[in-house]
């Protein structure tokens, strides 16, 4: 089968994208962007300056007030646009996904398509975005009220989604008249860069969306900026506690969604043939690089059920085929970065040494094809897990499955609860009386039944609870709308 | 070890025995379609009295190709389960390979025996699908189901 073209033949030298300009930053500090399934240089992107930074602001804070006075369909009819910029760059845009984070073409394809249904939603902005109104409130007096924009957001995204995570945000933000400002994750910022290509194709005014190169420094400074209104991040719990303190104490509004620990609970009465993929995709997929990922996998019933389960999932994960993604043939990638595979091998060690079993060891991997094995990592399933132990509770984000066993569903959610994350929890299960129970009880913002992998659509808001999401309102769809607006009550009276 | 095919990508010269992932399986009924289409035009210039419905059907087949791969690339997801849904689908039980000289009767009853490979393949695949959006699975066994019709075609053709 095919090995895919690469879209980038020469590593490119990133530039920022400021009012409308791709303009070379004045730093010396450049991060280097490398493939990590083939090892090779793809990009250098700078460390952005200070004052690129308070550039950034300055260019979307001037182009504010001509946005926002632009007609919600006009600002629509940028987003129709993109859509059909992003629909027909959808393979190049997917490839480059594989090449900086290495996940595999069927998972950046899908990447792909879920970033342009955010765009596809927001299109409805001049629906989404309307207010309300009741005539006589008291005699003679209507009340009605209307959703404003507020001002320059910025987004702060991770490294595991580089492409579909800012475009929770975006399309809602330009829709709802903010303007914009994105800076990417330094370990893979070149399909930012392609988005922000088609933006300026798309015709966008300058200043309206913006691009900055950079670190944690540059988030910081994006952060603290006054003139931006708020900020939506995207990644591990301490960093998105501390910005959402520093927002709190700053009077800005903020999404931050974080770290996850999620548990997929099998009962006996479930359709195993139909759950094993679900499993497969849910630990193994992304190489395990995701917040909706499965880390725990708590099988309730007696050890033959157990037994059962686990010889069926790890026969199932030994034929995984590992390698480049762009190679179709392959159904896991490596991990983005050398250091990301180092921390989940002491994760693996300090399983070991708690006294978990290794029935599936991934650090002896076979690849398909001759690539360097430096980030790659073969599944790996871990048992006679128990809830205390170091790999059952934080989160080794790598493709590694910890099973647990539980007597009966209330002990599986009493698993969860003593968690202290909330982002995603499964179900698999022919009973629809013990999915309701679970649905019902789980303390978790994105729930699967008989799902492995709870990723909500472009029209849901993206859940998340306890130490997996800071702030009130949630990414995508409607929940997004309101984040970007601000209601304005009016009540009129006239003589 | 990897050769450049004419759509400008290349290809490892040693393939899997099996398919396994969704990009895999949709370039592979996007090739099977494509054969087919071909193998059709050639009957067409080597049989004159089934001109029609070989160019009809070779039609068709390029239809089919493109609804297959809209429907991948309008419904593919990370979340769902692509990459592993369809393992035990053999591309060699599935190829195709039109036989250079041959009557015109056993060139038909070789195009039959071509269209129920591809119904078994999408039927095998469609099956395997199952856990993904239900347009894909839904397509694939609406381009199993169509084989029927076309073979019928193909009878008529063996019969008049």
């Amino acid at each position: 089968m095919a090995l895919l073209e690469e879209p980038i033949k020469e590593p490119l030298e990133l530039k920022n994208y400021i009012g409308g300009e791709w303009v070379e930053s004045e730093s010396d500090r450049v991060v280097e962007i490398v493939n990590p399934a083939t090892g090779r240089l793809i990009a250098r992107a700078p460390i952005s300056t200070a004052e690129e930074v308070n550039a950034a602001v300055e260019a979307a804070k001037e182009a504010f007030p001509d946005w926002r006075r632009t007609p919600p369909l006009a600002r629509a009819r940028y987003l129709f646009r993109l859509k059909e910029l992003l629909e027909e760059h959808f393979e190049e845009l997917s490839r480059v996904q594989t090449m900086e984070h290495g996940k595999t073409i069927d998972e950046s394809r899908g990447e792909t398509r879920r970033g342009i249904e955010n765009v596809e939603v927001a299109t409805g902005i001049p629906s989404l975005m309307m207010g309300s109104n009741l005539e006589d409130i008291a005699s003679g007096i209507d009340e009605y009220v209307i959703y404003q924009p507020l001002g320059v957001f910025a987004c702060i995204p991770p490294f595991n989604f580089p492409f579909m995570v800012p475009l929770w945000f975006l399309p809602y933000a330009l829709a709802t008249g903010n303007t914009f400002i994105v800076k990417p994750s330094p370990r893979v910022p070149i399909s930012q860069v392609k988005l922000a290509e088609l933006l300026e194709e798309a015709g966008l005014p300058p200043g309206v969306f913006n691009l900055v190169h950079g670190g944690a420094e540059v988030a910081s400074a994006l952060i603290a900026h006054p003139d931006i209104v708020g900020i939506t991040f995207v990644g591990s719990t301490p960093v998105g506690r501390e910005i959402y303190r520093r927002c709190g104490e700053a009077g800005k509004r903020v999404i931050a969604q974080c770290g996850a620990k999620n548990f997929l609970v099998v009962l006996p009465d479930a359709d195993l043939e139909r759950t094993i993929p679900s499993l497969l995709t849910s630990f193994f997929g992304n190489t395990g690089q995701r917040c909706l990922s499965g880390a725990n996998l708590v099988i309730v019933g007696d050890r033959a059920f157990y037994q059962k389960v686990l010889d069926r999932f790890a026969a199932a994960a030994s034929t995984i085929r590992i390698g480049y993604g762009l190679d179709e043939a392959v159904q896991m990638g490596p991990l983005q970065s050398k250091d990301g595979k180092e921390r989940v091998l002491r994760y693996i060690e300090r399983g070991l040494e708690e006294g978990a079993k290794l029935r599936l060891d991934g650090r002896k991997v076979e690849l398909i094809g001759d690539y360097p094995e430096t980030c790659f990592l073969g599944p790996t399933v871990f048992t006679e897990v128990t809830p205390e132990m170091t790999i059952a509770k934080e989160e080794i984000f790598g493709p590694v499955a910890c099973l647990l066993r539980a007597g009966d569903l209330e002990e599986a959610l009493e698993m969860i609860h003593a968690n202290p994350y909330g982002n995603a929890a499964a179900i698999f299960t022919s009973s629809g009386k013990s999915a309701r129970e679970f649905q019902y009880a789980v303390r978790c913002g994105n729930v699967g039944i008989n799902i492995g992998i709870a990723a909500p659509m472009a029209f849901f808001p993206f859940g998340g609870m306890k130490g997996s999401f800071f702030g009130v309102l949630h990414g995508q769809g409607r929940e997004a709308i309101r984040f970007f607006t601000e209601a304005k009550v009016v009540i009129q009276r006239w003589f | 070890m990897v050769a450049t095919d004419p759509e400008g990508q290349s290809t490892r010269d040693d393939p899997p025995i099996e398919l396994k992932t969704a990009s895999e399986l949709v370039r592979f009924a996007a090739k099977l379609e494509a054969d087919l289409a071909r193998a059709y035009e050639l009957l067409a210039e080597r049989y004159p009295q089934g001109r029609e419905v070989f160019l009809s059907l070779a039609k068709e087949c390029k239809r089919n190709k493109a609804l297959v791969e809209r429907v991948y690339s309008e419904v593919v997801s990370d979340a769902l389960e692509t990459g592993f849904s369809f393992a035990g689908l053999k591309v060699e039980e599935y190829e195709l390979a039109l036989a250079a000289d041959q009557d015109y009767a056993a060139a038909l009853r070789e195009a039959m025996g071509f269209e129920l490979k591809l119904q078994e393949f999408y039927a095998a695949a469609a099956e395997r699908a199952k856990p993904l959006l239900a347009d894909l699975p839904r397509a694939l066994a609406e381009l199993s189901r169509k084989r029927d019709e076309r073979r019928k075609k193909l009878a008529a053709l063996l019969e008049g």
